[in-house]
């Protein structure tokens, strides 16, 4: 278990045992070497060193059979879900994007019978309000309206401040989108995050380009002049040194955020001739870096990388350029190629009420929504009753579990989901007239995730 | 590095003239009506949603194309009868009164039309590529340069031109200075005040509305750019004088031109480059580069 805080205290019988064990085991063995058919067992019959021998003993194996508990009737009123993103201000696109989605995923939900026979009940609240004020808020949620479940967040510095609150009121918050590394590097036991981080999506970037362009040696970059950025850049430029340590930053550019025109730091960039352009900008500065960049003739003369490609599809629209590197941040909406019942069941249903395929915000909604929904079946099978919020907790720590963007696992010691983060190139699609990613990967969460409560760069080092 | 010079100088000038452009209305109505109008950013917001809309719209109905950029004077000029709508109603009443009366209204008038942008043209971004992709690009210095970008730098001039030719010369604009300098000497030579104010109130407007529409096919515009505008045209009338064009004028090419090689020596620069300036120049010369001492 290492450091890691063991607090369950609703403890399966067939762990217990295995915990005793593994205890048992180690001991018998220190200063021997164990090898071969008694690992697992109890009791090593280890003499001399090097030698094993093994004793069968033969006795009447009673058989074991795992019978489910009983099945104690589910309560009857509804399942209260709260979803907090930004309804107003300049990110309410964001929120205009992810209450489609919210609002989708519990609608069919319930067509379907809600979680266990439960009716959902979804509530939106407001994120464009002082951080003070969503504290106070989160806190109410949990106190006076009861709700279950808290889902949302996009700014990480509400998230961190909502995090400890969560413990405090003892309910659920699993947070789909605020993407800093830094979020999850306390423990807490209410507290969940379901999509990518800045400590691990630029690595998958990062690995993505050296295998599509592997002699890349010039790199700039234009980010936004904040923690999101930094923390994209830092540790993308950390893993491609890792690998290729001739890499040479070439030209850099840190914007401010909102700034609409980027004829400098497109120029600067030009100038210095690199093979990539990297850049993590996200909603409508993206959407004008890109389109000032086409006219600068930028993409006959570089390739740009970003990992929130996605974002500037819809606006820019068959002008997109193609051949760009990207990555929708954590989930593409088309899981390679519909592989995934639950992908086709989601996006069919987005596309059909809203005719554009869900975008990665919309993505990471559903990705939140069904790690809540498989904790409480899991959990429900497993205990025979309807079970508390913290069993829920302690379902959701550890759980595996699939939705529409793919398969997480949710970590139990930090409770960050392992997210295998998608990358791909840029191609029009004529049937939306706009820019899909193609030729995308997924690539593998071990490869990308640094451990637990461990900063991205000095994990990177250790490489 | 400096065959790239050419073109930090041409972005530096293009964003003095995005800033002049933008300044000018605010300065202009400073200066005459004495209104620190602080929904001036959104008649940029305005002229740039506009613009999406009516190149969009143009494009639709199939006409020759080169005609799209009158498009941007016609989101312009509606901006400026936006404008009209706000001065005799709600600005006349309150320029007796005391000055935080015009800050509370001219910043509602602000929150307003911000809601009403995203009533009407949504939240997400939006973008007028057509007048920018028309005219192609040309290369210097190994560098490509959009001629869109040109034109926009050469507007900025013409307008500076024009207006110093207009209160300097014109006979209007010396009525509007005459006005300007003693409200009551002018209203008692038989000037028609009111009508001076709306007028430059609107012209105010429309030049805000011009700077809107003529950045946008280059950038884009969505939700939260009206404070940032306002902040910017703000800065600009600090740094050259409270109501001075040339001061404006000088000042916004100052601060363009070190943005430029700001950015490209010191990356880190840009977030605080206007603020430094602006810091400067209050320092040694209180009253802005071109202001008189009150």
């Amino acid at each position: 278990m290492g450091t890691y805080k063991h607090w369950r205290e609703v403890k399966f019988l067939s762990e217990e045992k295995k915990e005793v064990s593994r205890r048992k085991f180690l001991a018998t063995s220190i200063g021997t070497l164990v090898v071969g058919a008694v690992a697992g067992y109890a009791g090593g019959y280890a003499t001399a060193p090097g030698k094993v021998v093994e004793k069968v003993v033969e006795k009447p194996v009673e058989k074991v059979v795992y019978k489910p508990p009983p099945k104690r009737p589910v309560p009857k009123e509804p399942i209260k879900l709260a979803y907090r993103d930004h309804l107003s201000g300049a990110l309410a696109v964001r929120g205009e994007w992810t209450k489609r989605a919210m609002e989708l995923l519990v609608e069919e939900t319930n067509k379907e019978g809600g979680i266990l026979g439960r009716e959902i009940s979804l509530t939106f609240h407001d994120e464009a309000i002082p951080v003070e004020e969503c504290v106070a808020d989160f806190r109410r949620l949990g106190l006076e309206a009861k709700v279950d479940v808290i889902i949302g967040t996009t700014s990480s510095g509400v998230a961190l401040a909502q995090a400890p609150v969560a413990d405090e009121i003892k309910t659920i918050y699993i947070i789909p989108h605020a993407a800093s590394y830094k979020v999850v590097m306390e423990p807490h036991k209410y507290v969940f995050r379901t999509n990518g981080h800045t400590g691990a999506v630029p690595i998958a970037m990062a690995l993505y380009v050296l295998k599509k362009m592997p002699d890349v040696k010039r790199v700039a970059h234009i980010d936004m002049d904040y923690a999101w950025g930094r923390d994209n850049w830092n540790v993308f430029i950390a893993t491609l040194k890792k690998y290729k340590p001739d890499v040479e930053v070439v030209a850099e550019v840190w914007e401010k955020v909102g700034e609409v025109d980027h004829s400098t730091a497109i120029t600067k960039v030009l100038a210095a001739k690199p093979d990539i352009v990297f850049n993590s900008h996200w909603g409508g500065q993206l959407v004008s870096l890109v389109r000032q960049a086409i006219e600068y003739k930028f993409f006959e003369y570089t390739t740009f990388v970003c990992t929130v490609i996605e974002e500037a599809f819809p606006e820019i629209g068959p002008d997109f350029p193609e051949g760009q590197l990207g990555a929708p941040w954590t989930f593409y909406w088309e899981y390679p190629g519909y592989r995934w019942n639950l992908n086709r069941w989601f996006v069919k249903k987005f596309i059909e009420k809203y005719g554009v395929p869900p975008n990665y915000p919309c993505m990471q909604c559903a990705a939140a929504f069904f790690a809540y929904k498989t904790a409480v079946e899991k959990a429900y099978e497993v205990l025979g009753e309807y079970p508390t919020k913290e069993q829920i907790a302690e379902t959701l720590a550890g759980l595996a579990y699939a939705h529409p963007g793919g398969m997480n696992r949710i970590r139990r010691e930090d409770h960050q989901a392992l997210a295998p983060p998608t990358v791909g190139v840029t191609k029009i699609d004529p049937k939306w007239n706009m820019a899909v990613l193609h030729d995308f990967e997924v690539i593998s969460a071990e490869l990308v995730y640094p451990p637990p409560f461990t900063e991205p760069l000095e994990w990177i080092k250790t490489w | 590095m400096f065959e790239a010079y050419p073109a930090y100088i041409l972005n530096g000038l293009l964003y003095a003239s995005l800033l002049f452009l933008l300044s000018s209305g605010l300065n202009v109505v400073l200066g005459v009506l004495k209104i620190l109008n602080l929904a001036h950013g959104s008649f940029y917001v305005l002229g740039a949603y506009l613009t999406t809309s009516f190149v969009a719209l143009f494009v639709a109905t199939g006409l020759p194309i080169y005609l799209v950029y009158t498009q941007i004077l016609v989101a312009a000029a509606v901006a400026g009868i936006i404008g009209f709508l706000f001065e005799p109603t709600l600005l006349r009443p309150i320029y007796k009164r005391e000055e935080s009366y015009q800050l509370l209204l001219t910043f509602g008038i602000l929150l307003v039309l911000s809601d009403v942008t995203k009533i009407v043209w949504g939240l997400g971004a939006k973008v007028a590529p057509e007048p920018f992709k028309l005219l192609g690009s040309f290369t210097i210095g190994g560098i490509p340069f959009p001629y869109y970008n040109l034109l926009v730098i050469a507007v900025g001039f013409v307008v500076f031109l024009m207006l110093w030719f207009f209160f300097a010369k014109t006979r209007t604009g010396k009525i509007i200075r005459a006005t300007a300098t003693n409200r009551e000497v002018t209203t008692s030579l038989g000037v028609n005040v009111p009508r001076i104010f709306t007028l430059v109130f609107v012209f105010g407007c429309f030049l805000g509305g011009l700077a809107g529409a003529l950045a946008v096919p280059m950038q884009s515009i969505f939700p939260g750019l009206a404070m940032e505008m306002l902040i910017l045209s703000f800065v600009i009338v600090v740094i050259g004088g409270m109501g001075s064009l040339e001061g404006a004028f000088i000042g916004s090419i100052i601060v363009g031109i070190a943005r430029s090689f700001g950015i490209v020596y010191f990356p880190e620069i840009e977030l605080a480059i206007l603020f430094i300036i602006m810091i400067i120049v209050l320092l040694v010369r209180p009253q802005g580069l071109f202001g008189r001492r009150e």
